[in-house]
């Protein structure tokens, strides 16, 4: 049992200090889901903002308390997926692929770093590597999600597997 | 390293994490927060006001309403003006038990004074009720400014049993539970209460065959509309009493 499920009675209650602290325990974890989607730190917090609201409105609906971090997860996924979608997100090919030589000094095993080459990639790239290669989605599920075709899936993962595999090798020079 | 390798280290990675996010970010989350509802006070009052409203159309409507019983009387006291004593009684069942509280208290003096006239206010009942000439006197007094004097005459019937039981006692106080009228007594009633006059002499006939001492001091506790209430029925009762003189002289004539 976690600390911050004794907080979930107060924020149903309309408590303000138990909405916090229910906020503070949860929402580092949609955010470093979140950053994995976006580019940019703005984008990911927005996200990360339009997650954490909709737990608030839904939390009366959750049954179980030891649910609540998968459900955060799911949703903030399709908060960026929906964002992603609303921008309509350039399909890029291997020509806009960004230079895999630039920047990344940390070394392989630096988690950060790992989230920092992630987020170099394209956003069509980056989103099909997150869906497919950390939340375990099918092609099939990526096509539907995304209103793409299942082939434009799979070459937005060959690319982006590409560009990593490049990238990662720079790092084993270093 | 192969894809699937690459899959698997950032799987590895960045499956799990935290990060913190700007302390800017809560202010946002908190404007859009559901706000607690406050909380409903139950209005009592107003049920409160609802039930009194209702307990007193309810005790009104009772206590205004001439029940059978009320009724009744008025046929006795219209087909008969003065009472016989099986009339009596029945008026004296009618008697209204919510009065049941009020207490009299009489308690037997020093035989001293014997042969003294007893005190009514109602020289019509006296006379018509034939009292003995040689009678022992009733004092009446109040030992409460809070409480008016109050004629023995115009109690309702006493309970001859506990009359009779405090007679061989004479240093004792007896207790003797009176019913008076209700505080409200409707017009239509005024003829039961005179009835219920009629039947306290029955009582104090009662008393005197029993020979107690010559002064008994009769305490009677009453709140004020009672004794105004009665006052106004002693004068009724006095009027009946005239009229019902007037009427017989009328036709011994």
């Amino acid at each position: 049992m976690e600390a911050w499920y004794a907080h979930i009675q107060g924020a149903l209650q309309g408590r303000l200090d138990a909405q916090r602290a229910l906020y503070e325990a949860l929402a580092p974890r949609v955010l470093y889901t979140c950053r994995r989607y976006f580019s940019h730190e703005a984008d990911a917090e927005d996200a990360m903002i339009r997650t954490m609201t909709t737990m608030f409105q839904q939390l009366p609906t959750i049954r179980e308390a030891k649910a609540l971090p998968a459900w955060l997860r799911r949703t903030a996924v399709n908060e960026c997926l929906m964002e992603l979608r609303r921008r309509k997100v350039e399909w890029v090919g291997a020509d806009g692929l960004p230079d895999a030589g630039s920047s990344a000094t940390d070394s392989l095993h630096d988690r950060e770093a790992l989230m920092e080459l992630l987020r170099q990639l394209p956003d069509g790239y980056r989103t099909v590597f997150n869906l497919y290669a950390l939340e375990g989605y099918s092609h099939a599920e990526i096509a539907e999600q995304l209103g793409i075709s299942e082939a434009t899936s799979k070459s937005q993962l060959s690319r982006a597997r590409q560009w990593m595999q490049r990238r990662l090798a720079n790092f084993d020079l270093q | 390293m192969s894809p699937k390798d690459v899959d698997k280290l950032f799987r590895e990675a960045l499956n799990e994490g935290q990060a913190n996010p700007r302390p800017e970010a809560w202010a946002r989350v908190a404007a859009s927060l559901p706000k607690a509802e406050p909380k409903r006070r139950t209005l009592w009052w107003p049920y409160a006001a609802a039930a009194s409203v209702a307990i007193a159309a309810v005790g009104t409507w009772w206590m205004q309403a001439p029940g059978p019983e009320a009724a009744r009387s008025q046929q006795l006291a219209a087909s008969n003006p003065l009472p016989a004593a099986s009339s009596q009684q029945q008026v004296a069942s009618n008697q209204q038990p919510a009065a049941s509280n009020q207490q009299l208290v009489a308690s037997n003096q020093q035989p001293a004074a014997r042969n003294k006239q007893l005190v009514a206010s109602s020289q019509q009942l006296v006379a018509r009720n034939e009292l003995p000439v040689a009678s022992n006197q009733l004092l009446v007094t109040s030992y409460s400014k809070d409480f008016a004097l109050f004629d023995v005459a115009f109690l309702p019937r006493m309970e001859a049993d506990a009359l009779e039981e405090s007679v061989p006692l004479l240093k004792r106080r007896a207790v003797v539970a009176v019913q008076t009228p209700a505080p409200e007594v409707p017009r239509p009633r005024y003829l039961q209460l005179a009835a219920n006059v009629q039947n306290v002499w029955t009582a104090v006939q009662e008393y005197r065959e029993a020979e107690v001492p010559a002064e008994v001091t009769v305490e009677v506790h009453l709140p004020a509309p009672v004794l105004q209430r009665i006052n106004q029925t002693k004068m009724l009762a006095s009027n009946l009493n005239q009229s019902w003189s007037t009427l017989q002289s009328r036709r011994s004539r």
